[in-house]
């Protein structure tokens, strides 16, 4: 409650060139837990089938806690609708996936040349796929936004954002990372500027070279990166192959040990490494700048928004939900064992060791690893999501916001059935 | 009754007009300031768009339309409860929807089926004939080692074992085991269970539980039961049932959701074990149990005797009833087959090794 109404303070904050903190949130924590301990245990109790329905009430909760100049989001979705196209792609993808099994294995043993070929060619597919999947879910949770009345939507084609991100894909991969500044640029611009909201569209006002100075210092890490891996290739060249040979004998079965890599792989080695775990924060600080980026070069009808949301902050709740992870988990990971030992050690008449007791340690050891497994999915959302769209949503400020008034309502159709694709491939943001 | 001053949206536009709501008997009339009526509402279709909190402005909606009145003095929430029925109804009727769903549910449905019942089943055929017997030795071995897991007690040993029973129970197996073609060397083992059962995994591992040799009258049915197994292991079948029960599982793990699978790995082992095999495995091992009892020379009329006496409890009625969906052929079609088939008479070993291989656990009193 506290926090909610600090946020919802916020609301009204003074006019300004720089536009209006307009924007309040009205979620709580408790309420948000509440509800996530609900659809964990139906979920539990249907083996997983509700969590469509799940979903959905996480995003009516989300959607229904963000208010814009007085007026609350509301989500339109339903469950139902999630779960049809769940079905829908079932019907259609899995025969296929199971197609593509049956095929890799007979290649497998009878082509292996071949088998390579098709096994690059599935993943390319699969990320082709989960760009489409990812815009489709994009135009149904557009068109299942109303505010004052009024639906959002998504204009563009599935397939035409997919080819771009794939097109864009492969020049990134050729030019080592450095199409990716006018890549996000281009994806932004094509998801924005076919965004809509009644019959008017967001416009987006962006260019690559904008977000290079951003991109530098992960641009500069990552290219380092791969000239590191090339020279450690080419430099122990004949030691790799050697090592090669060695353990393709050992896999046959024969007693040859392996020689350990020398002292110059191995650290010629970790300096490639440690520059791709470099590369890790380092593509984080992008990704926050190209999101602020986005949310300022865009704009609906004379409404501006100015993003105001702190990096750090956001950071600094992923840094607490990963230490959170870890804390629970080497606290099950503690219990597991104190119960197992307890099971190993449970001493019966004589010195035997008693099977009942053994049984019970057993199962209280395996307590909290399933505990952890129904509480670990909740832990995201309350300790990163929720505190991250409330600190974006209430530092967001927006210009002109009377000028929305002259919009109004779209005759398009809807999507009639929910985003299948997205749910089966597990393409959602931050699983809502 | 009651006028309450709002906002309202009519769903056209995201103008927001000023009116006073007035919540009558008969309907809910909407009214801007020059008196004009902009919407007029039965009661019954009225519904919140939100469950109202924390004195929250009332979200109202006329059924699935998407005009909206913002209400913000909450004090006509119980006003508006009294004459609404469907006011906290937050969804509207879904009849519409029933359509797709029945469609789309029994396409589903009808392409779940083709999968488990046809296309891994047949995928899983060509699996199975596909890996290299030296991998599927390698799964067996461990297949075998999760299962004696189950039997172990303490420290005790697992596999039964005695001069003169081993020597009778490779002999035996020599025997069977010359009359085919395997695709990997067997092991022909005795566990001690209370259970009368034998079961092959892959890569060829058979495993008889002591029981069996207690019930069994005499070698010829031990030698008949052997002789089946065998014919499942040349012919793969313990593959085909692993590659089958991994196809389903992951087909499973994918409806549910559950993309971990961890702990279906897990399970597979068990479920190779109790997994029945199909009626035409069953027949094929059969047809090849004959044979190999044909060729090296022993009666097979024990091995028809054997499974009678098995399911000689089952009413028989019950049993015709159930063969349909029963996995075994019914018994009676067997032993027929098996009766037709038999030009051997031989015995399987002598006396004095059939009682070394019943005593093979060590502890009988007989």
């Amino acid at each position: 409650m506290v926090d909610s109404v600090v946020d919802a303070g916020a609301v009204g904050g003074g006019s300004s060139p720089q536009g209006e903190r307009i924007v309040g949130f009205w979620g709580r924590r408790k309420s948000l837990f509440g509800l996530l301990i609900v659809n964990m245990l139906l979920g539990a109790v249907t083996f997983g089938i509700y969590r469509f329905w799940a979903r959905t009430r996480l995003r009516q909760y989300f959607w229904n806690s963000i208010e814009i100049d007085g007026d609350i989001l509301e989500y339109t979705g339903r469950g139902l609708e999630l779960f049809i196209g769940f079905l829908i792609v079932i019907a259609v993808l899995v025969p296929l996936a199971i197609g593509y099994q049956f095929l890799s294995l007979f290649l497998q043993v009878n082509a292996p040349d071949l088998f390579t070929v098709v096994t690059f060619l599935y993943f390319l597919g699969f990320y082709w796929l989960s760009r489409y999947a990812y815009f489709r879910a994009r135009r149904y949770r557009l068109a299942r936004t109303v505010w004052r009345g009024i639906r959002g939507g998504q204009d563009g084609s599935a397939a035409g954002y997919a080819w771009l991100s794939f097109g864009y894909g492969i020049l990134s991969l050729i030019t080592l990372g450095w199409a990716v500044p006018w890549m996000t640029v281009e994806l932004q611009k094509y998801e924005v500027e076919h965004a809509r909201f009644g019959v008017e569209n967001f416009s987006y006002e962006g260019n690559g070279t904008e977000l290079l100075r951003r991109w530098m210092p992960c641009g500069v890490v990552v290219t380092l990166a791969i000239l590191s891996a090339i020279v450690t290739s080419v430099v122990n060249w004949a030691e790799i192959q050697a090592f090669m040979a060695a353990a393709a004998q050992v896999g046959d079965g024969s007693d040859e040990f392996l020689t350990p890599p020398s002292s110059q792989l191995i650290s010629m080695y970790g300096v490639t490494m440690a520059l791709y775990v470099l590369a890790i924060p380092l593509y984080i600080y992008y990704r926050l700048g190209a999101f602020r980026y986005m949310l300022n070069a865009a704009s609906l009808a004379d409404v501006g928004f100015v993003a105001e949301f702190s990096g750090w902050r956001l950071v600094g709740y992923g840094l607490l939900n990963f230490l959170i992870v870890i804390g629970l988990s080497a606290l099950v990971f503690a219990l597991f064992s104190a119960f197992g030992v307890l099971a190993l050690f449970a001493e019966g008449e004589a010195g035997t060791v008693d099977p009942a007791l053994a049984v019970v340690g057993i199962i209280l050891s395996f307590i909290p690893i399933i505990l952890l497994i129904f509480f670990l999915p909740m832990i995201g959302i309350l300790f990163f999501y929720y505190p991250s769209i409330r600190h974006i949503a209430t530092t967001l400020r927006l210009t002109d916001i009377t000028s929305l008034a002259r919009i109004v309502q779209s005759s398009k159709d809807d999507p009639r059935f929910g985003e299948g694709l997205a749910a089966a491939l597990d393409v959602d943001v931050g699983g809502f | 009754m009651s006028d309450v001053a709002a906002r309202y949206f009519d769903g056209e536009s995201a103008r927001q007009i000023d009116v006073v709501v007035q919540i009558g008997p008969q309907n809910v009339v909407v009214r801007d300031d020059a008196e004009n009526v902009l919407a007029v509402w039965p009661p019954d279709e009225v519904r919140l768009v939100v469950k109202p909190v924390g004195g929250r402005p009332l979200q109202l909606a006329h059924g699935k339309g998407v005009a909206r009145v913002v209400i913000a003095d909450t004090s006509c929430q119980a006003a508006l409860e009294r004459l609404c029925p469907n006011l906290n109804k937050l969804r509207p009727g879904f009849r519409e929807v029933w359509r797709p769903i029945a469609l789309w549910t029994s396409v589903a449905a009808a392409s779940a089926a083709f999968l488990f019942l046809v296309a891994i089943p047949f995928a899983a055929k060509q699996a199975a004939q596909s890996i290299p017997p030296e991998i599927e030795a390698r799964l067996g071995e461990a297949a075998v080692d999760q299962i004696a897991r189950f039997f172990t007690v303490g420290d005790e040993a697992v596999y039964c074992s005695s001069p003169q029973g081993d020597v009778a129970l490779s002999t035996l197996s020599q025997r069977l085991v010359s009359q085919v073609d395997l695709p990997y060397p067997l092991t022909i083992r005795v566990i001690e269970s209370p259970i009368v059962n034998a079961f092959t995994l892959p890569g060829g591992q058979i495993l008889v539980f002591s029981e069996l040799l207690e019930f069994a009258d005499g070698p010829e049915e031990v030698a008949g039961v052997l002789a089946h197994e065998i014919g499942h292991a040349v012919r793969r079948h313990p593959m085909e049932i692993f590659a089958a029960n991994a196809g389903s599982a992951t087909l499973i793990g994918l409806l549910l959701g559950d993309i971990s699978g961890g702990s279906v790995v897990g399970a597979l082992v068990q479920f190779t074990v109790r997994a029945a095999y199909t009626r035409d495995a069953e027949r094929e091992a059969d047809a090849d149990a004959v044979d190999i009892l044909n060729g090296a020379g022993i009666d097979g009329a024990g091995f028809v005797d054997f499974f009678d006496r098995l399911l000689g409890e089952e009413d028989s009625r019950l049993r015709d009833a159930l063969a349909v969906i029963n996995t075994h052929p019914p018994t009676d079609e067997r032993s027929e087959f098996v009766r037709k088939s038999i030009t051997a008479s031989g015995a399987a070993m002598s006396d004095a090794q059939w009682q070394a291989l019943k005593n093979i656990c060590g502890d009988e009193e007989d």
